[in-house]
């Protein structure tokens, strides 16, 4: 019910974006999509298991990169281009394809690959945990990098690939993320999604009770390498341009914060997040451009927005560690709930006990 | 042999610079369990401080002392701002934290210094090239590099093995709550790691500084992220470990560029996070690691 209404107001939203926003604020929108559709996968790889990976902006660069490659006409594919590539996808032609129908196979070819890829690197990284698997997806991530950069011939290496038909629209990135939200809540009522908190809470438990571990993350770790990719395609048909400085360290950041600013292991948290993280700077440009409070003039600064957004990300880890909705939905349960801090104790401790007590369990009084 | 000779020399100079910067990450993770990426951001710092004062005029050590001076201020800083208030939250929460820290900070340098690189003034002693005999010679900034490091890890070892707050700082790092019953101030010990280690990385600023010829905002990624390595290799928390993985480090970076062709050698990058993330797999608590990770 509340999820049809839902998706009558998205629906009025983007006719109405349609008919009265400039292109500009029309790509904005697209990109909170594109961006959400990021949330959401790496909220079920790292918010459902607790296995925190840092290398998902890897299978975002894999996803464009494959998209681009399949929707670009052959002219600007062509051997003396992109010597590289293999004959048949050099002769791939979609132009003369309906736009969506093209659109469509770019993205799930793009999904495919990157889910394949995950498959590859997931069975040895899975079995990591903790501080490990972070550095190792890190790593990963760092490889992508590199192999964009130096595979010139199938890449154009730090040019990255251009022309790059727009095909994305705000209805197909908004549609990939209604199917992101149903996929990620209906895995997570499943058996699969349920041994994954499972394991999270308590990996010892939940071997007890019979999970295997390896293929449970797997599990989630190609479901995100998935929606990464075909999110990747979007972003390139978005943007009509892709290189190898959009998928650094830096957007990967950006993507954390917004699945830990929502609250790891809440999709609709996942989705606030990735249009607060998208939105954001754009007000803050404003900033950057100078403004005056009171009499004081402050001038033009580069650089203020990034500065204000990594600030309020710190004091969100200090004082709201769990993040806006920590594990919870938005939706009519969390409409009508208790105020915040009658059940806040319990939602603070379904986020910590990835950690055993160890060496970090330095005692609470030692605080200041 | 003299280009064998040769690449030893720059390769000891490399892993030595990534020793210093590693034996922070090591001091500070064995206590807190933080993966600090913010490191990175003392090391541009302290490089920045070095260029404000060498272009003031100063003479190098004077340069070098407030350097050190510096970071060691920035690192305790941060410890207190940051991640004090943090204590005994999850890992996650802290790495991440250390990520915020070194994006706002790095945007605060960009603000404050300006985006463009700027030259870095080596004295011209550091620029000499001192010949070893045999054909081979060595640049006064890898000998320096070299030497300091050595000298400041044997320091390092006196600190931690004879001291009674080197002491302290390991039982800390053994057992923080029985530490703590044992009447052991936490805090104290981790504000001295803190400055330990970034004074570190300040003395590994000039070297980078010196080796490289320029300094930017964006400058501390590369040198933390190698650092990061290293103590992974040699074992997260270790000390003598993080030495350990910085040379092996050192080594195998410059020997790839070497001995690679030449159109293999641009994905050295590429190379060493493979073999980083092979030791993971393999030996996942490091060359000189004890505690075996949660691992399924």
């Amino acid at each position: 019910m509340l999820g049809a209404a839902g998706l009558v107001l998205l629906a009025l939203f983007l006719a109405y974006a349609d008919a009265s926003f400039t292109s500009y604020r029309l790509q904005l929108v697209s990109l909170v999509a594109i961006n959400a559709v990021v949330a959401i996968a790496l909220t079920v790889t790292s918010g459902y298991t607790g296995v925190f990976s840092l290398g998902q902006i890897g299978f975002f660069g894999i996803g464009a990169y494959v998209g681009a490659l399949l929707t670009i006409a052959p002219k600007w594919k062509a051997p003396r281009v992109l010597p590289g590539l293999p004959e048949w996808l050099a002769g791939f032609d979609t132009t003369s394809w309906p736009p969506q129908l093209a659109l469509l196979l770019a993205c799930l070819a793009a999904g495919v690959v990157a889910a394949a890829v995950a498959v590859v690197v997931g069975l040895p990284l899975m079995r990591l945990s903790g501080h490990y698997v972070a550095v190792a997806t890190l790593g990963f991530l760092i490889i992508v990098n590199a192999v964009l950069i130096n595979w010139a011939s199938v890449t154009r290496g730090a040019r990255g690939l251009n022309q790059i038909p727009s095909h994305t629209t705000t209805w197909v990135a908004f549609a990939w993320v209604i199917v992101a939200i149903y996929a990620a809540l209906r895995l997570r009522s499943s058996p699969y999604g349920r041994a994954m908190l499972a394991q999270r809470e308590n990996l010892l438990a939940a071997r007890g009770i019979g999970i295997s571990i390896l293929p449970t993350r797997l599990l989630a770790f190609v479901f995100g390498a998935f929606f990464t990719g075909a999110a990747g395609a979007l972003l390139a048909h978005q943007i009509g341009a892709v290189a190898p400085t959009l998928f650094s360290f830096t957007t990967t950041f950006t993507v954390v914060i917004m699945v830990v600013l929502g609250g790891l292991g809440s999709v609709s948290g996942a989705v606030v997040g990735a249009a607060i993280m998208t939105l954001a700077p754009e007000f803050l440009r404003e900033v950057e451009g100078g403004f005056t409070i009171g009499a004081i003039q402050v001038g033009a600064h580069h650089g203020l927005a990034q500065i204000i957004l990594a600030v309020g990300f710190i004091l969100v880890m200090i004082f709201r560690p769990t993040g806006l909705f920590g594990d919870r939905e938005l939706g009519v349960a969390f409409l009508s709930r208790r105020p915040p801090n009658f059940d806040a104790q319990g939602a603070d401790e379904s986020l910590t006990p990835i950690v055993d007590a160890g060496v970090d369990a330095v005692p609470e009084d030692t605080r200041n | 042999m003299t280009t064998f000779g040769q690449q030893f020399i720059n390769a000891l100079s490399l892993g030595s610079i990534y020793a210093l910067v590693a034996v922070g990450l090591a001091m500070v993770f064995g206590i807190l369990r933080l993966i600090n990426f913010a490191h990175g951001e003392v090391l541009m710092l302290g490089a920045f401080t070095a260029v404000f004062f060498g272009a003031s005029g100063w003479s190098f050590p004077l340069v070098v002392l407030m350097t050190v001076i510096a970071t060691a201020i920035v690192g305790v800083l941060m410890e207190r701002i940051a991640y004090r208030p943090l204590r005994g939250a999850p890992d996650v929460t802290l790495l991440l934290t250390s990520l915020g820290v070194s994006i706002a900070v790095q945007n605060a340098a960009i603000l404050f210094f300006g985006a463009q690189p700027r030259p870095f003034p080596t004295p011209a002693v550091l620029s000499q090239q001192i010949p070893l005999g045999g054909g081979l010679q060595i640049s006064g900034a890898n000998l320096v590099t070299i030497l300091s490091a050595l000298i400041l890890m044997v320091l390092l070892t006196i600190f931690v093995t004879r001291t009674r707050m080197g002491a302290q700082m390991r039982a800390t790092a053994e057992n923080a709550m029985a530490a703590r019953l044992m009447g052991i101030d936490v805090n104290v010990v981790i504000i001295v790691a803190f400055a330990i280690g970034s004074a570190l990385a300040g003395v590994a600023a000039v070297l980078w500084g010196a080796r490289v010829g320029r300094i930017e905002p964006l400058m501390g990624f590369v040198p933390v992220l190698k650092a990061f390595v290293a103590t992974v290799i040699g074992g997260f928390g270790s000390i003598p470990g993080a030495v350990l993985g910085a040379y092996v480090l050192g080594f195998g970076e410059i020997f790839l560029v070497a001995f690679l062709p030449q159109e293999l050698s641009s994905y050295r990058d590429a190379f060493v996070f493979t073999a980083l993330i092979v030791i993971l797999l393999i030996r996942p608590q490091g060359i000189l690691g004890s505690t075996e990770p949660e691992k399924i």
